[in-house]
């Protein structure tokens, strides 16, 4: 392995903040998720696995998957955070994109499908558990100003919205280069888009709390492929503007013979392909789940349409 | 079905007052507030010199924070590129130099390292000025093609004194006592 990409690879930033929020999320987690599926299926494992093979669904409360699930979107929060991606996207645009791919696009909807609320909330001790459950009854129970506030704060439009204005906002040229400039504006880019993220896909996956009218399948579809065009075309002008748009990137050594403009070239069609991909793919699951469904709706009872009148040639006079 | 037991009967619910409704907004507020100074202490800052030719080299240098307090860390950090395609120089040896302006004192010496950095592409020292003052930090550099060295002032200002972490853990621990103390004289 040559120098430069040993290098590369050892320079991982083990931030005690970003550890501290990871490891208090999972084991608020797994601890309620431990709770709750021994209230759902007893304590007993074999039981528990008995339980589980005869209930009607895979996707009940306290599945198995969940915790997978969101133990690996965690993961996907440090490596974007901590791993050396974190650390060459101060000298590399592509690595820079990936980085905002696994904060908005990969991580929130693995989070968000093991649907956290009501883990973390019973991983917490029983008396703090009453008093955030109170806490958050009051500010989401149905006649409360705050839940109207949150309702029409997060509706689906406020949020498109605010996503579009999340990406297109920090690639702004003055932005960015602050953000890599400023450690602290860096951060709080990285706040805006995870946030972004996780209210977008809180849509889309209909975690709890659900505050909204649960939007249908179709809608939902709508909703995801509408997050394509602003980024593809936001990536369509970084692939093939021909002029460096950060200037941030002319001023630090270059890694492994890329040029500025071949970096934000690459970079952009990240943001085009991938990063449109990974919305059409979210597309195609609900589509999928639509299908399906119509697939298990039961047959109408034959007495109902097999009558004479309407197994008649249609026009034929009896 | 666990949702349920967490929240509180229409009666209940009516009992309540939004009193704490601000809760945590407030706690969010100091959350970010709390991890301003730690997000700052790792790497990033100014950009101090770009590009500054160093024998056949370039060189650009960030200084962090870039009004660095009389006392307080204060990060330097270096990128050295090589032509013909800016790739980075590992195999340099670097120190820094910090003088006074007025007197031209040398009053720190320390190596630049890449172990020293998180970005292991770049040299880094950690160090303190005791005294508020303009100075002067001059870059020395040796490396296989050729050497140089590369200056820039830097200010120091007067340490702050307001520790904020510590007022906000106080005013987040106050506002947990006082909500402790209203729900159980409510009980």
């Amino acid at each position: 392995m040559d120098p430069i990409t040993r290098a590369a690879l050892s320079s991982w930033d083990w931030r005690p903040e970003v550890i501290i929020v990871l490891a208090l999320a999972g084991t608020l987690y797994l601890t309620g998720w431990r709770r709750l599926r021994q209230r759902t299926f007893g304590t007993n494992k074999r039981q528990q696995d008995r339980r589980q093979r005869t209930s009607r669904s895979h996707w009940h409360l306290a599945a198995r998957w969940r915790p997978i699930v969101y133990v690996i979107g965690l993961l996907f929060i440090g490596l974007a955070l901590m791993s050396p991606i974190d650390i060459l996207a101060q000298q590399l645009f592509f690595m820079h994109m990936i980085q905002h791919l696994l904060l908005i696009m990969i991580a929130p909807p693995l989070l968000l499908i093991a649907n956290p609320m009501p883990f973390m909330l019973w991983g917490l001790p029983a008396r703090l558990r009453h008093t955030v459950g109170r806490a958050i009854g009051r500010l989401l129970h149905r006649e409360s100003g705050s839940r109207r506030w949150l309702r029409s704060a997060t509706a689906p439009g406020v949020i498109w919205m605010f996503w579009v204005i999340s990406i297109i906002g920090w690639h702004d040229p003055n932005a960015y280069n602050a953000a890599l400039r400023h450690e602290f504006v860096h951060d709080l880019e990285h706040l805006f888009f995870f946030a972004a993220g996780m209210l977008y896909w809180w849509h889309v996956t209909g975690a709890g709390p659900r505050i909204h009218k649960q939007i249908g399948l179709i809608g939902r579809i709508a909703f995801v492929l509408a997050a394509i065009p602003p980024n593809m075309a936001l990536g369509v002008v970084l692939a093939f503007v021909s002029k460096p748009v950060y200037s941030y990137y002319t001023a630090v050594p270059r890694l492994w013979n890329i040029s500025v403009i071949d970096d934000q070239r690459i970079g952009g069609v990240i943001m085009w392909v991938p990063g449109s991909m990974m919305y059409i793919i979210a597309a195609l699951l609900l589509a999928a789940r639509l299908f399906g469904k119509e697939e298990v709706k039961p047959a109408l009872p034959e007495a109902n349409w097999a009558t004479k009148e309407n197994l008649a040639v249609p026009g034929m006079k009896q | 079905m666990p949702i349920k037991p967490l929240l509180l009967c229409k009666q209940q619910r009516a009992e309540q007052s939004p009193r704490y409704q601000w809760l945590p907004i407030l706690c969010l507020f100091l959350g970010l507030a709390l991890g301003v100074p730690i997000a700052w202490a790792h790497g990033g800052g100014e950009i101090q010199l770009a590009n500054a030719p160093i024998g056949p080299y370039k060189m650009t240098v960030w200084l962090n924070p870039p009004q660095p307090q009389a006392g307080k860390t204060m990060h330097i950090t270096v990128g050295l590129a090589a032509p013909p395609n800016d790739a980075p120089v590992l195999d340099a040896t670097m120190q820094v130099q910090i003088t006074r302006a007025d007197t031209q004192q040398i009053v720190v010496t320390t190596p630049a390292t890449t172990e020293q950095s998180t970005n292991k592409l770049f040299y880094e020292t950690d160090f303190a000025v005791a005294e508020v003052g303009e100075y002067e930090a001059t870059i020395l550099v040796d490396a296989p093609a050729g050497g140089g060295s590369g200056a820039f002032p830097i200010t120091v200002i007067p340490a702050q004194t307001t520790n904020w972490l510590l007022i906000g853990l106080v005013a987040l621990a106050l506002v947990v006592l006082g909500s402790v103390y209203r729900n159980r004289s409510r009980a």
